[in-house]
């Protein structure tokens, strides 16, 4: 069948072209070389990022003895966070923007105003003061009945009587449950939404900590007074199962929140690997704009249009093609990607069909858009000139770069911006969520996102065809 | 299949069919160049017919119209009987094959890929498309290269490809333009052997070409095409006789000068002048007049050579439009 051979001998005609290699595996290789190391070695920004900060939490009290404390932790939290900085900087983290509301900070987020939102929920209070009674108990408990022992043993009945009451005295520290959690509302396919994600579990994790110390030394102190007895915490060390006491929730915007329980490496070659594919596939433009040129300037087009070939075998075969040459090029991309150790999340069959779908639908959109172009610009120029105008697009589209993206409509449950009009924008984000977060999203969840990226080729491919038809294989002059 | 050309052929040239006609075609660019000005022609079936022309002369422009490139500002053309406006809609265009001045073939595809490739375009039967296949890369000698990259081909073997695959669909009527520009004498006398075979299986070829040589070869007919305008149609023979004669008389000067070219007027008579650069061209047609012009030569130190030889289509072509086909200005008396 004449369109098998189009598609064979298209891709063919790519992948043996050195332009290929160039341009659209070499360049974006480059980035993802780079980009990668930049984050094995360190954070690539020392920019503070700006993040939105909802404090829902409750105060309370509690007493110990005669003594009562008040805490407040999610404005410590708030306080404490806004102080973090960049690791063996003194540059802040985050620039902090007070959010009245989770539905506020999801606008403001989707309009890049902010990479973020830290969400403090009613409970944090009371989880991280059960949290630190805990981590108390387990610590006094265990060192209070050694030293009675050690008493007993040496016939001081008195003083082991005082260690065993003060034992007795934080017994019901023992009966408290807790689970730290805070979320964190942002969209994952921006990288700044990724490092505040991952700073937010750190700064989460010492902030506990610097809590339970302080509780802790309170403890001390008031057993010490009450029962006469000798507490010494200076070598106490402390540790708990970090994965089944903290919690920090991605409530992805406009989508169901998930906890992503990558290591911030994995986040951020959750960014940086659909972005190099999805660039990829970008500068597929590039040869795909020389390829039909070629066709044209070489008097090919003319010559075929005195054989049976169609208009819509042609560009039909052209863009079919382009989907294998995608999945080519992503093929090779990956499989570097992996051997680099930046590929670690692999989902079900069906996620990696979305995947192959979605890269597919990339490569149909790029051959179309490329058609678009040479339909009304010859070659030499429309290809350089897109070549320039795509790496800085494409950075954008990727999230690398916050540019302003105001919220425009909505679909299906989806909130568009104005970026998601660049199409590959809807590739970029089915990839990473089929791809790299296949354990934050169903299957049933991407839906919406390959409908999007559906469309999109329908219309780019109708587009195409109108204009490369017209213009180049009806029009005589 | 050999015979069935060859029957084909005869049978078309006893019939002198008209296959391509063009009445009184003129093209104006936008920006008002007219790169045709109220052209007429006809082709006949099984022919091989040169439009013979310098650059620029208009050529390419009516082969584009030919092939349902470009359209006429005016005036008509059709090919085997169907008007060009429905030409590219009718299948009357898979009887057509055209080879444009570039080589036509994908470059990352090996030999045997775009013949495969263009002979899928036209949708022929899988064991059929093997079989021209086979035939085309023996007829044109690629066999030893069909597995080669095309762009690794020799610029001959480049030329040839491109002619071997307009002829997948067995074409009746092959336009080529410029077929034998660039090509070195050997490949050049190659692919016009080629060519010739082509005309043996009763194919109507169309040509344009600046080179003499290849147009006087190949030729049954020649049109003089020139700044848009057939100034003559005829068959070699005809146009040399009519215009130069058997021969023509060449003298080469060191440098020509109007005393010369006088002195060589006193000479010739009623014979042809043309000059060229530094060299004379006289025409043989009234009389002998070459004895007087060696006479001269004996005086004239600034000569450097007398030369009774063929005439040639350059000659004719020289006579005719007083320009060579290089595009320099000359002169005709």
């Amino acid at each position: 069948m004449l369109l098998f051979k189009i598609i064979k001998y298209k891709f063919l005609l790519a992948v043996r072209g050195k332009e290929f290699y160039i341009y659209i595996i070499g360049i974006p290789l480059i980035f993802m070389l780079i980009y990668g190391a930049m984050a094995s070695s360190a954070y690539s920004s020392i920019e503070p990022i700006k993040i939105g900060f909802i404090n829902n939490d409750v105060p309370l009290s509690y007493s110990l003895g005669n003594d009562t404390f008040n805490v407040h932790f999610g404005n410590d939290f708030y306080r404490y966070i806004k102080n973090v900085t960049y690791e063996n900087s003194t540059v802040k983290m985050f620039e902090i923007v007070n959010v009245s509301s989770s539905e506020d900070a999801e606008k403001m987020a989707a309009r890049l105003e902010i990479a973020g939102a830290i969400y403090i929920p009613e409970n944090f209070s009371e989880s991280l003061l059960n949290f630190s009674k805990a981590m108390t108990y387990n610590i006094l408990m265990s060192m209070l009945a050694a030293k009675a022992n050690e008493a007993y043993g040496e016939g001081n009945y008195d003083l082991g009587t005082r260690y065993s009451q003060a034992m007795d005295d934080i017994s019901s520290l023992a009966n408290v449950s807790y689970r730290l959690r805070v979320h964190f509302i942002g969209d994952p396919t921006s990288s700044d939404a990724m490092t505040s994600y991952e700073y937010l579990w750190k700064s989460l994790v010492n902030f506990a900590y610097v809590q339970v110390d302080l509780i802790l030394n309170e403890y001390a102190d008031y057993l010490s007074d009450t029962y006469n007895i000798t507490i010494n915490l200076n070598s106490t060390e402390f540790s708990t199962d970090v994965a089944s006491t903290f919690s920090v929730e991605f409530d992805v915007i406009g989508g169901k929140a998930g906890t992503a329980k990558e290591t911030f490496m994995q986040l951020y070659f959750s960014v940086l690997v659909p972005g190099q594919l999805t660039q990829s596939i970008m500068f597929g433009s590039t040869v795909a704009i020389y390829m039909i040129g070629h066709d044209i300037e070489r008097n090919l087009l003319a010559r075929l249009k005195l054989t049976r070939l169609t208009s819509s075998e042609y560009i039909g075969g052209i863009l079919i093609a382009w989907g294998f040459i995608a999945l080519f090029q992503s093929g090779i991309l990956l499989a570097v990607a992996f051997a680099l150790g930046y590929l670690r999340t692999i989902g079900t069959a069906a996620h990696i069909a979305v995947a192959v779908i979605a890269l597919a639908l990339g490569g149909v959109i790029t051959a179309a858009f490329s058609m678009i172009i040479v339909s009304f610009v010859s070659e030499r120029v429309s290809a350089p000139l897109v070549m320039v105008a795509l790496i800085p697009v494409s950075m954008f589209i990727a999230g690398y770069f916050p540019v302003p993206n105001p919220i425009i409509g909505g679909f299906m449950g989806e909130t568009i911006t104005a970026l998601d009009l660049l199409p590959w924008r809807a590739v970029i984000i089915a990839v990473r969520k089929s791809l790299m977060l296949s354990n934050v999203y169903s299957v049933a969840e991407l839906v919406p996102d390959v409908t999007i990226l559906i469309l999109w080729t329908i219309l780019y491919s109708v587009v195409s065809f109108i204009t490369f038809s017209t213009a180049r294989l009806k029009k005589r002059e | 299949m050999l015979l069935n050309h060859i029957t084909i052929g005869v049978y078309n040239i006893m019939k002198k069919q008209v296959t391509i006609n063009v009445e009184t075609v003129t093209k104006i660019y936008n920006g008002g160049v007219i790169a045709l000005d109220k052209v007429s022609l006809e082709i006949y079936s099984g022919e091989i017919f040169t439009l013979l022309g310098p650059n620029g002369a208009g050529k390419t422009t009516l082969i584009k119209i030919l092939t349902g490139e470009l359209k006429p500002t005016e005036g008509k053309v059709s090919i085997l009987g169907v008007n060009y406006e429905e030409f590219l809609k009718s299948d009357i265009r898979l009887r057509v094959s055209y080879v444009p001045q570039e080589n036509i073939f994908w470059e990352n595809l090996t030999v045997e890929e775009n013949l495969d490739f263009i002979g899928s375009m036209y949708k022929l039967p899988k064991s059929e498309l093997r079989e021209k296949i086979r035939f085309l890369l023996d007829e044109f000698d690629l066999t030893d290269v069909r597995k080669r990259l095309s762009s690794k081909l020799s610029g001959g073997m480049k030329r040839k490809l491109s002619v071997a695959m307009s002829l997948i669909n067995d074409p009746e009527i092959l336009i080529l333009d410029e077929p034998t520009a660039g090509l070195d004498p050997r490949t050049r006398a190659s692919l016009i052997t080629s060519l010739e075979k082509l005309r043996e299986f009763g194919k109507t070829i169309l040509l344009t070409t600046h080179i003499v040589e290849s147009a006087e070869r190949i030729s049954d007919r020649v049109a003089i095409i020139n700044k848009g305008r057939i100034v003559t149609v005829d068959t070699v023979d005809n146009l040399k006789q009519k215009h130069c004669g058997e021969e023509v008389i060449e003298i080469l000067y060191k440098q020509l000068t109007p005393e010369a070219l006088e002195t060589v007027k006193s000479i010739a008579h009623e014979e042809r002048i043309a000059t060229a650069g530094d060299k004379v061209i006289i025409t043989q047609q009234h009389g002998n007049v070459i004895e007087d012009l060696l006479k001269i030569k004996s005086k004239a130190k600034d000569i450097l050579a007398v030369i009774l030889r063929k005439s040639t289509l350059e000659d004719t072509f020289l006579f005719i439009t007083g320009e060579t086909l290089g595009g320099s200005e000359n002169v005709v008396v």
